[in-house]
């Protein structure tokens, strides 16, 4: 059986199409509710319920009052992230199988890199690892740093696709690692953050040596010891950690 | 988890922590997929929270897709527990924003499921190892394209879910949603002769990648399921199929 999409969900589809191609770009002000219901040939309500979809995908927020409108939001992730988050607490899913994912992409993300052409995204880890050595005692500015590499490692990959799902990954561990260094004294990260930029160094010289497989095994290594570290021998589920 | 930044602006505490006690009921199976909601004087006396503040948390459950809110003689507001399928939707919205590539998906796909490949092939169990095979082999005896095409996309969620990592399978089932799309589309806008013998192919590859996982060599069970879906993704873009992800879905 086939079912029919209703009237609400095809203008919602149609809506979102402009947004996602730029047509209508983030901050614009969707046309007025007459001038859609006339194009769409719906009422009101119909054109009420594609906006209350939409909304709910946080693409468009909806102001009352003379002066609103149906605003277009940027489709960043926040909301792909956040539900993630949720649907992965609900299904009961270990704190150490989320960091096990991430080492996972991470070392794929570096054989992308080194069988690649490397020129250009070598040139932004290079960049980017001078940058720790002057704040790795500053465990809240590394802490940003940290994710910065992590991320632009996933991204010199070249995948648009990998760099997007990762990062909704990386919302998860930053959160996680927000609660960690909230519930430790200060200095604690201190030696690991020490041992971090070492090993970022150390994976750009790799990369930099063109020998991929000893950057993936490096890596692989870097990040378990991360896991260890954050996550230690505990089982916890997720949901235990998050809230 | 804590709000990402940005987006929702001040939010009072009184309301986020109603729906953080909300949704924790959701997360922990305490409300489940269709029940209503309890009546607001209800939850205003166990949350100790005002009318317009439940409100407002209701609100955000709501934009969040964890309640929905039906009209009519059966309406109320009912509990839509997270699903896999809505967080692709999401992932799909984002991907087609930043102008993703089928070519790049199919990247993403080998850099997800590549991992999943080993993995499997290290942990297997025996009953996994034979519904593999069994499922390899039955590809082998299916002639229409279309229907072979389902199997074995079908034969990829099989790897993932045996692989064990309950995120790396989420991230692949955002993955798949679109692949499967654009391999459907491929199959619909060729000819039989063009992608007869691709499907065909794969089909072969899947049964020398359940060698693989017998012999539990990880590291060739990973090579090949990488080279199989980049291999995939040539033969869509030879085909001068989709190149931009919101395209597969026009």
């Amino acid at each position: 059986m086939v079912s029919v999409p209703k009237a609400s969900a095809l203008i919602a589809a149609n809506l979102r199409r402009r947004i996602v191609t730029g047509e209508l770009a983030p901050g614009r002000t969707l046309p007025s509710e007459t001038s859609l219901m006339a194009e769409f040939g719906v009422s009101r309500p119909t054109l009420r319920e594609a906006f209350r979809i939409l909304e709910a995908e946080a693409i468009i927020t909806v102001v009352r009052g003379p002066k609103g409108g149906a605003k277009v939001l940027e489709p960043d992730g926040s909301m792909a992230a956040r539900y993630t988050g949720t649907l992965l607490q609900y299904q009961g899913t270990p704190l150490s199988d989320v960091y096990q994912a991430r080492t996972e992409i991470e070392v794929s993300a570096v054989g992308m890199i080194a069988g690649g052409r490397r020129a250009k995204p070598l040139r932004a880890l290079e960049d980017l690892v001078g940058r720790g050595d002057a704040i790795v005692e500053d465990e809240e500015a590394f802490a940003d740093y940290s994710l910065g590499f992590h991320l632009a490692v996933v991204e010199s990959a070249g995948s648009t696709t990998l760099a997007a799902l990762a990062g909704i990954l990386f919302e998860i561990i930053d959160t996680h690692n927000a609660l960690f260094i909230a519930s430790h004294p200060p200095g604690f990260e201190r030696p690991a953050n020490r041992k971090a930029q070492r090993a970022y160094r150390k994976l750009v010289k790799l990369l930099q040596a063109d020998d991929g497989m000893a950057a993936q095994r490096h890596w692989r290594r870097h990040l378990e010891a991360v896991e260890g570290f954050m996550v230690g021998q505990s089982d916890a589920a997720l949901v235990e950690v998050l809230n | 988890m804590s709000e990402p930044a940005g987006r929702r602006t001040a939010v009072p505490k009184a309301a986020e922590v109603a729906v953080a006690a909300l949704r924790r009921r959701i997360i922990l199976g305490r409300l489940g997929e269709g029940d209503v909601l309890p009546s607001e004087d209800e939850l205003m006396a166990e949350l100790g929270v005002s009318k317009p503040t439940l409100r407002q948390a209701i609100r955000i459950l709501e934009s969040e897709s964890l309640v929905t809110v039906r009209r009519g003689a059966h309406g109320g507001m009912r509990v839509s527990v997270p699903r896999v399928e809505t967080a692709a939707g999401y992932a799909a919205t984002v991907l087609e924003y930043r102008g993703a590539t089928t070519a790049d998906l199919f990247e993403a796909a080998a850099a997800l499921e590549g991992p999943c490949a080993a993995m499997l092939a290290r942990t297997r169990t025996s009953s996994q190892l034979d519904r593999l095979r069994a499922a390899a082999t039955a590809e082998l005896g299916v002639s229409d394209p279309r229907l072979l095409l389902e199997r074995e996309n079908d034969f990829h969620r099989m790897v993932i879910e045996f692989a064990g990592n309950a995120t790396l399978r989420a991230l692949c089932a955002m993955v798949r949603e679109i692949i499967d799309a654009a391999t459907s589309r491929y199959v619909a806008r060729t000819r039989p002769e063009v992608h007869g013998p691709a499907v065909a192919a794969g089909a072969r590859v899947h049964s020398r990648f359940v060698d693989l996982v017998e012999s539990g060599a990880a590291e060739a069970a990973e090579a090949l399921w990488c080279k199989h879906i980049l291999a995939t993704a040539a033969r869509i873009r030879d085909a001068g199929g989709a190149e931009r992800i919101v395209d597969v879905f026009g």
